[in-house]
């Protein structure tokens, strides 16, 4: 848990260095730092919950019985 | 634009196709097929490239533009951007699904009781690397290991020949099942099928008429090289132990021995080895991130590559409890998914003919 924060606080001040210094738009710092975000929240909760639902659990959902029928 | 020569793209698709079946897919290939196996090789290599007949026939048409870009021109909106998105989930998750089995294997043979995400978040950290140089860097680090990589391997098969029950060869010959053939093809075929990434990277190569010429080469080298390890292994274990153990690859690297004094040369060969599967996932990871770059209009795709490796590596931790999870996921539904994502380009390609079609028969009225 200490490791994903200090990883992504060396993150945010290595891509805001990086975005400062290509002079990139105000947008530009919101859509990276916001996906940022996203990435930290879903790291933190797998760390803290285990059996979070992963794209796995539905392709096994969906595809599963299909493959099931086409091969027998 | 970054360029990216034919050589290259050759060179790298064989690494693409190489690394991972014969690393992590031999045995359930060998279960399904047994003595059959060559043969359904050979008939996955033929999909391939039939596939990719039409991945480039629809590439051509805007060779200079991102699939991302043009795909609003031929499906409306509202069903392209969310094709994009699933594009984008499932590539970021095969290259999670990679790393998984990586991380696996790493733990199982090498570093016991390692916990996955070390291993996870050292290798995300080189993809992300990577990824950040772009495409050209990294079909340029993909063209040097390839003559290391097959190298290493045309070593290991010629030292492992002395140890081959010859006589097993015969089986190839007289053991057919039909069923084996089907099954074996229906897992296979997908694998092959990862040639879609030609899609995404199309605007990256130079000499764009040639690249039909170098999927073949590639599916043809890819064939071979997979088929002789895969021949290998049934000589050396015969269908039966193959299927049964988890990788079948590093028991029979394992069985070189040099004049009795050099032993134990795994940890070298499978170290040559790994390094195709990090172009693998690094090749599938970038396509991920170039997608959302694309999706968001962004310019440069850098700034996302640290924060959706981080996810790469959290989902390879989170996707299954244990190896057996992934096993059943690989063996019983990937698959028939596969199939869906790789069937999407065919239906923009039919909709962007029948568009066409309709244009010209409106200017010639």
């Amino acid at each position: 848990m200490i490791l994903i924060i200090l990883g992504f606080l060396f993150l945010f001040g290595y891509e805001w260095i990086y975005l400062k210094n290509k002079n990139r738009k105000k947008r530009t710092y919101w859509i990276v730092f916001c996906i940022m975000g996203a990435s930290f929240f879903y790291c933190i909760s797998t760390a803290l919950f285990i059996h979070i639902p992963s794209p796995v659990d539905l392709i096994q959902f969906f595809f599963k019985p299909i493959q099931q029928k086409m091969i027998g | 634009m970054e360029q990216v020569s034919q050589n290259q793209l050759l060179l790298l698709f064989i690494l693409f196709t190489f690394s991972t079946l014969i690393g992590f897919g031999a045995n359930h290939l060998i279960y399904t097929s047994q003595y059959d196996s060559f043969l359904v090789l050979c008939i996955s290599g033929l999909a391939e490239v039939i596939f990719a007949f039409f991945v480039i026939k629809l590439a051509k048409r805007r060779p200079n533009k991102f699939f991302a870009h043009y795909g609003k021109d031929i499906l409306p909106t509202w069903i392209h951007i969310p094709v994009m998105v699933l594009y984008f989930v499932s590539f970021l998750q095969i290259s999670a699904l990679i790393l998984r089995e990586y991380e696996d294997f790493i733990v199982q043979t090498y570093l016991p009781r390692t916990p996955n995400w070390a291993v996870g978040v050292m290798f995300g950290i080189v993809v992300a690397v990577t990824a950040r140089l772009g495409f050209e860097n990294l079909f340029r680090i993909a063209q040097g290991l390839f003559y290391l990589c097959i190298l290493a391997n045309i070593g290991n098969l010629a030292l492992i020949g002395k140890e081959l029950q010859w006589n097993r060869l015969m089986a190839f010959i007289t053991n057919h099942s039909g069923h084996g053939i089907y099954a074996g093809s229906y897992f296979l075929i997908p694998i092959f099928g990862e040639v879609l990434v030609l899609l995404f990277i199309f605007p990256y190569l130079t000499q764009k008429h040639k690249t039909m010429k170098s999927i073949i080469w590639g599916t043809i080298f890819s064939v071979l090289f997979i088929g002789i390890n895969i021949v290998w292994l049934l000589l050396l274990f015969g269908p039966n132990l193959t299927s049964h153990l988890t990788y079948p690859m590093l028991e029979m690297i394992r069985y070189v021995r040099i004049a009795d004094f050099i032993q134990n040369l795994d940890h070298l060969l499978i170290s040559i080895w790994a390094t195709t599967v990090f172009i693998k996932i690094t090749v599938v990871f970038t396509i991920a991130v170039q997608i959302l770059t694309q999706l968001l209009g962004l310019k440069d795709h850098r700034p996302l590559t640290f924060s959706l490796a981080a996810v790469m590596v959290a989902l390879s931790v989170n996707m299954a409890s244990g190896s057996v999870d992934i096993t059943n996921f690989y063996t019983q539904s990937w698959a028939t998914f596969s199939y869906c994502l790789e069937a999407i380009p065919l239906l923009y390609l039919v909709v962007d003919t029948i568009k066409q079609a309709a244009k010209k028969k409106e200017h010639g009225r």
